[in-house]
């Protein structure tokens, strides 16, 4: 697969997965809008940024960003609150 | 056999990855005191968030998103040495990029006419310092890929040169990976 085809398919699912968000959000399933949010920067970090060919360091420095903070942002907002 | 791969490298320049670590680093701490906020006052910002609209804000995701896609296929054209397809790749973006920005002012201009400005409440305190920090990048973005743009239809980036033109595009990723994960929190979790 060529690589503007990898760039379609990446935004292909960022869309599907936005649209997911939206519907399990209003259903109140905020476990799977926490990892929709996660696989969203994942698309976003190895498809879009093309780190998937980067150093590990900066990979998982971007990877970790939006891994943590969603897990501590919405974490805090549910389990805290 | 021997098979050979590719070294791995850093798309772009080194000084724009700090600068976007830095802006990163800056968000994460918006974010996080949206968040913690938010535990806080949890019925003040319910009753802010029923104020948005989840359509819009996915409407904006899907533009943000679409100028991304349109960015990166440019930057693969120009890897190709198709630096015109490139330019009208990152003009098209530039106008997906401009429907987020009429949909996000119009929604300022509802909310600001309701009332419920910066003072109105903790919620909307931390929507318009969050979300405007976040549109103020947008523009800054949308700057940039008007001169890539600009700088492509001049046949300016050649391989191997392509640094300049990688950093803008991964700016507006950057901006991009920001706004998934402020959609969800600002608009989405109920």
């Amino acid at each position: 697969m060529g690589g503007s085809q990898t760039l379609i398919l990446c935004w292909a699912l960022l869309v599907a997965l936005s649209v997911g968000t939206v519907l399990t959000g209003a259903s109140g399933l905020w476990l799977v809008v926490l990892v929709l949010a996660v696989v969203k920067g994942w698309v976003i970090v190895d498809g879009f940024m093309a780190l998937r060919y980067a150093p590990l360091l900066w990979r998982f420095a971007m990877l970790g960003w939006v891994g943590v903070l969603v897990v501590a942002a919405f974490g805090s907002t549910r389990l805290l609150g | 056999m021997f098979i050979l791969h590719e070294p791995r490298r850093v798309p772009g320049d080194l000084a724009m990855w700090f600068f976007i670590l830095a802006e990163l680093t800056v968000f994460a701490i918006l974010i996080l005191a949206f968040a913690v906020t938010q535990v806080l006052k949890p019925e003040v910002f319910a009753q802010g968030r029923a104020q948005l609209d989840t359509s819009t804000g996915l409407a904006m995701t899907l533009s943000l998103l679409t100028a991304g896609l349109l960015a990166a296929l440019a930057v693969q054209q120009v890897r190709l040495g198709r630096s015109r397809q490139g330019c009208a790749l990152l003009l098209g973006a530039l106008l997906v990029a401009l429907v987020y920005v009429w949909i996000k002012v119009a929604e300022y201009a509802h909310l600001a006419g309701s009332g419920l400005g910066l003072e109105y409440s903790t919620f909307f305190t931390l929507y318009w310092v969050l979300t405007g920090f976040h549109f103020l990048h947008v523009l800054l973005g949308m700057v940039i890929l008007g001169w890539l743009a600009w700088r492509c239809w001049q046949r300016a980036y050649r391989v191997p040169g392509l640094s300049g033109l990688e950093s803008g595009v991964l700016y507006w990723h950057m901006v991009d990976l920001v706004w998934v994960v402020l959609f969800p929190l600002v608009y989405v979790i109920r």
